[in-house]
């Protein structure tokens, strides 16, 4: 296993990000959690996500990304292995941790 | 009076169904056969109305639109519509419209939408309006690429991004109607992060929740465009689906309410309750319906301005606090707003 590992969403995934599911279209929250996140995730003690450079964070990307990482993963170690870095908006950080702990297991 | 007869007619075919030994398919087959036949019957009406020079004309109110004149604008349309399921051949008479908004152009697509998918047969010709700014409106919308005009060109501008019509999310066009705030309001990204995700958010809605037939794909058409005068960028976002308060999760008091007719949900008061964030998302699941709230979200917090919202009755106004039931249905959910600049 990997020590620290860092995924900068706007330069290795899109800057537009999209909608919940894949066949909703590209950029999905589904095709980023398990083409990048989940990848990732198994194979890295933690994991930094940077969130700058981006047009933007749908709600349902968020929620299908992170919280679907808890649904299939568990929220105590989703909570403990991510990290996030977003300089541009401090409060993106802050909505991500709310959908994490109000994802259903 | 009513519901006897539903219930008679019921019992009709279902007595049927045991007593004469005829199946289910023996009565699905014997309706798409009507179906089919009427179907016939209208398109060789329309035709004989086409070469008969039978037209119905049909004139647009002076202001053509949604946002300032409701209530004539849907009427026209409703017009419309019922002719052109008579089988009429129309004429939409647009020349004497002195003010438009893209909505109503947006809400005129979607229509021929609707009619191509239900593969009925008709026929609209139309004209463009006399009025020079309106004229220019209609030419610059991008409506034109979607019809056949003969003569009449279709202009395009860097201050206005065209009308366009999609099944999916397609973050590239989203992209495109964000980067209008940056080149015509000097926005930047960041400024312009909520506009963003309300926009995904509304064809996210659209997407999922706007149909509920699987035969019928989803469509949504945007539209933006910059006002100089008051230096803002002014969106429409439409779809045409059942609208909000079709959809919306009704809890079992309410649909007990509904069921003995003595006090019901208005559509207005459905679609407050949804932008609230109400426990009102089809799909059950606590972590869903959050597109709505976003909206309103973005509304208070200056990112949009004057947005309004029209879904089947309902008709708000989140600027004024205002809201309302229209007499008509609105066929689909409109948005719009505005982003100033800051």
């Amino acid at each position: 296993m990997n020590g620290e590992c860092v995924i900068n969403v706007a330069e290795q995934f899109t800057d537009a990000p999209g909608g919940r599911y894949r066949k909703d279209g590209d950029f999905s929250g589904e095709e980023f959690r398990e083409e990048y996140l989940e990848k990732l995730f198994n194979m890295c003690e933690t994991l930094t996500v940077i969130l700058d450079g981006a047009y933007g964070y749908p709600t349902s990307f968020l929620e299908e990304a992170f919280g679907g990482l808890v649904r299939k993963y568990g929220r105590s170690i989703v909570r403990s292995k991510l990290k996030f870095i977003s300089s541009e908006d401090p409060l993106l950080t802050e909505r991500i941790h709310k959908y994490i702990d109000s994802a259903e297991q | 009076m009513k519901r006897f007869l539903k219930y008679k007619y019921r019992l009709k075919w279902r007595e049927q169904l045991y007593t004469k030994n005829r199946t289910r398919r023996h009565f699905k087959r014997k309706r798409k056969q009507r179906h089919i036949r009427k179907a016939a019957e209208q398109a060789k009406l329309l035709e004989s109305r086409v070469a008969r020079s039978k037209h119905e004309t049909v004139s647009a109110p002076e202001v053509f639109s949604f946002v300032t004149n409701t209530t004539d604008t849907l009427a026209f349309f409703n017009k419309i519509e019922n002719l052109l399921l008579d089988a009429y051949p129309i004429k939409i008479d647009l020349s004497k419209v002195t003010e438009m908004s893209a909505d109503s152009l947006l809400y005129l697509l979607a229509l021929f939408d609707r009619l191509n998918k239900s593969r009925k047969m008709y026929h609209v010709e139309g004209n463009i309006p006399k009025h020079k700014t309106a004229a220019d409106k209609f030419r610059h919308s991008g409506f034109l690429k979607y019809v056949t005009a003969n003569g009449v060109q279709s202009h395009t501008s860097k201050n206005i991004v065209q009308i366009y019509g999609g099944e999916k999310i397609e973050t590239r066009i989203v992209k495109d109607l964000v980067k209008l705030t940056h080149t015509t309001l000097g926005l930047n990204k960041y400024q312009t992060m909520h506009l963003y995700e309300v926009l995904i958010e509304i064809i996210n809605n659209t997407v999922h929740h706007a149909y509920r037939s699987k035969d019928i794909l989803p469509k949504w058409y945007a539209y933006a465009e910059y006002n100089e005068l008051e230096r803002s960028v002014v969106f429409t976002v439409l779809d045409t689906g059942l609208g909000i308060p079709a959809t919306v999760r009704r809890t079992w008091g309410e649909v007990l309410i509904d069921s003995v007719r003595v006090r019901r949900m208005t559509d207005s008061q459905l679609i407050i309750s949804a932008l609230d964030g109400k426990f009102r998302t089809q799909t059950n699941k606590r972590y869903r319906g959050r597109g709505l709230p976003k909206i309103k979200s973005a509304h208070e917090d200056g990112s949009l301005t004057d947005l309004l919202l029209i879904s089947r009755k309902g008709y708000i106004n989140l600027s004024s606090g205002t809201h309302q039931d229209l007499g008509v249905t609105f066929r689909g959910t409109l948005y719009t707003w505005k982003v100033v600049a800051q």
